[in-house]
């Protein structure tokens, strides 16, 4: 079963207007949606949640349509935030009781278990954590009540490189369970190309590209060559090209590239960085 | 549903002590006040219990767990009536002492009348029922910061409300009136009032996009 399958989805603002966005997320695997701050991630995520309503388009969530009962389908899912948002005045042993109100399949010891492993005190109240703290008893939260599906609007934004390892490492832990599936969000695409097995782009509310991880690697590569040698490939396969003073860059389809030509692999960031380009 | 109550309790343990020692404050002064019944001192303490889900839902909103709970399994109905549900709670356990304070002293001076407790109770429960159902609508719908605008002018209609209110129930009192006949009718406008006030607040929280 899909975890996700999104169809067409629209929504307009008066000053921004996510179109015809349409991927499906297999069960079992993670999705890293990838864009610039406004492109639309968090929309998108709102969207699935139904806490802002869809001009157009269908969601289906865990095989149910997202608006049919949602409150059903959220017992099975994790949601984290850019901004975690617990009652500033609650404890983590507070939120804990709160939430086995909440989820019938919370656990206490799993809620527990990451606590201790966050090494977050039981009896601070929220207010007083740091970021890296709320973030990891957002993520704890969110993990407690056997979710099949995470959805993360950008967990690791704002975080030092340790703090965002460890988040990382959790969800690793997380996606190992073949039912468990994760759709995250994040303009830090080193942690996405750590963690996805599929990567979609964003850009100004349209879907650029949706494809597997691996896929998008072994299909591009990069060419640098001189101004001189960036005459000799041939100009309708070059998908984007950067020039310098020293050299030009050009982004191609690797079997596209002229056998004269030494491919180098292109990193998630740098295609995403060209697509972008390309499509201005 | 208790979830949300559950999280409520532990806010308002927080966030409205000053609101305990001012009711104990204003209830004390009903006690030991030489006017008997006098509205303003017995009408406060609810009055201000009325405005605790408003407050509550104001921090709900500043520490964003309004979006948040948007996206936990609570329906837009539950998160509603979970603010009036606390609201009636607290109004309730307010009501309860002021009847208790305000029949023993009614005792202790030789006036106990049951009807008459009841009418001031009611009465009581009445003008409560508008502190918090006034703005609670607006709030839902507009968020905090406009729905303040709003609050800020239910506090000073109920405050008008009180005043007219105790100069009424004078006049009544002077003519007379059958308090067994005022008594339902200002407890069923109380009931009133809170559902038409939930009804509303639910029908703009479901539209609200947040």
């Amino acid at each position: 079963m899909n975890a996700l399958e999104i169809k067409n989805l629209s929504k307009s603002y008066k000053d921004f207007c996510l179109k015809d966005l349409s991927f499906t997320l297999p069960g079992g695997c993670i999705m890293g949606l990838v864009g610039e701050n406004g492109a639309g991630k968090s929309t998108t995520i709102k969207l699935i949640l139904d806490i802002v309503k869809k001009d157009s388009g269908s969601v289906t969530v865990l095989g149910r349509d997202h608006q049919h009962q949602s409150h059903l389908t959220k017992q099975d899912i994790g949601v984290v935030f850019d901004e975690p948002a617990f009652p500033l005045c609650l404890s983590a042993r507070q939120i804990g009781k709160v939430m086995k109100l909440t989820y019938s399949g919370w656990s206490n010891d799993t809620y527990c278990g990451l606590l201790s492993r966050f090494g977050l005190p039981l009896d601070k109240e929220f207010k007083d954590f740091s970021r890296g703290m709320k973030m990891k008893l957002s993520i704890a939260a969110a993990l407690s009540h056997k979710p099949k599906l995470l959805l993360l609007d950008e967990p690791t934004g704002g975080l030092d490189p340790v703090v965002r390892d460890e988040i990382v490492d959790i969800l690793f832990d997380f996606a190992r369970d073949e039912e468990h599936s994760i759709l995250i969000s994040s303009h830090i695409v080193s942690d996405l190309e750590k963690l996805c097995d599929y990567i979609a782009f964003l850009h100004k509310g349209r879907l650029l590209l949706c494809d597997e991880k691996d896929k998008l690697l072994s299909d591009h590569a990069l060419v640098r060559c001189s101004k001189e040698q960036f005459k000799e490939l041939p100009e309708n396969k070059v998908r984007y090209k950067k020039e310098t003073a020293y050299y030009v860059d050009a982004m191609m389809l690797r079997e596209d590239i002229p056998p004269q030509f030494e491919a180098f692999p292109i990193t998630i960031e740098e295609l995403f960085l060209f697509m972008v380009k390309e499509g201005e | 549903m208790k979830a949300l109550l559950l999280k409520d309790w532990y806010m308002a343990k927080k966030y409205c002590r000053t609101y305990v020692l001012l009711a104990a404050v204003f209830t004390a002064i009903s006690i030991f006040s030489h006017s008997y019944m006098d509205m303003f001192y017995i009408s406060y303490p609810c009055l201000l219990c009325g405005m605790i889900p408003v407050n509550l839902l104001s921090y709900d909103e500043r520490s964003g767990w309004i979006k948040y709970s948007a996206a936990l399994p609570y329906t837009k109905l539950q998160i509603v009536s979970s603010k009036y549900i606390f609201g009636i709670l607290c109004q309730l356990t307010m009501l309860i002492i002021t009847g208790i304070t305000q029949g023993i002293k009614a005792y202790s001076v030789g006036m106990f009348d049951i009807k008459e407790l009841l009418f001031i109770m009611f009465t009581v429960l009445m003008i409560s029922a508008l502190s918090g159902s006034m703005s609670l609508p607006f709030v839902f719908r507009f968020g905090t910061e406009k729905g303040r605008t709003v609050y800020l002018i239910t506090i000073g209609a109920i405050c008008a409300l009180t005043v007219t209110g105790n100069t009424m129930m004078s006049k009544l009192m002077l003519i007379q009136t059958d308090s067994a006949l005022l008594s339902p009718m200002f407890l069923l406008i109380g009931i009133l009032i809170y559902f038409v006030s939930w009804f509303l607040s639910y029908t703009f929280f479901k539209k609200r996009e947040l």
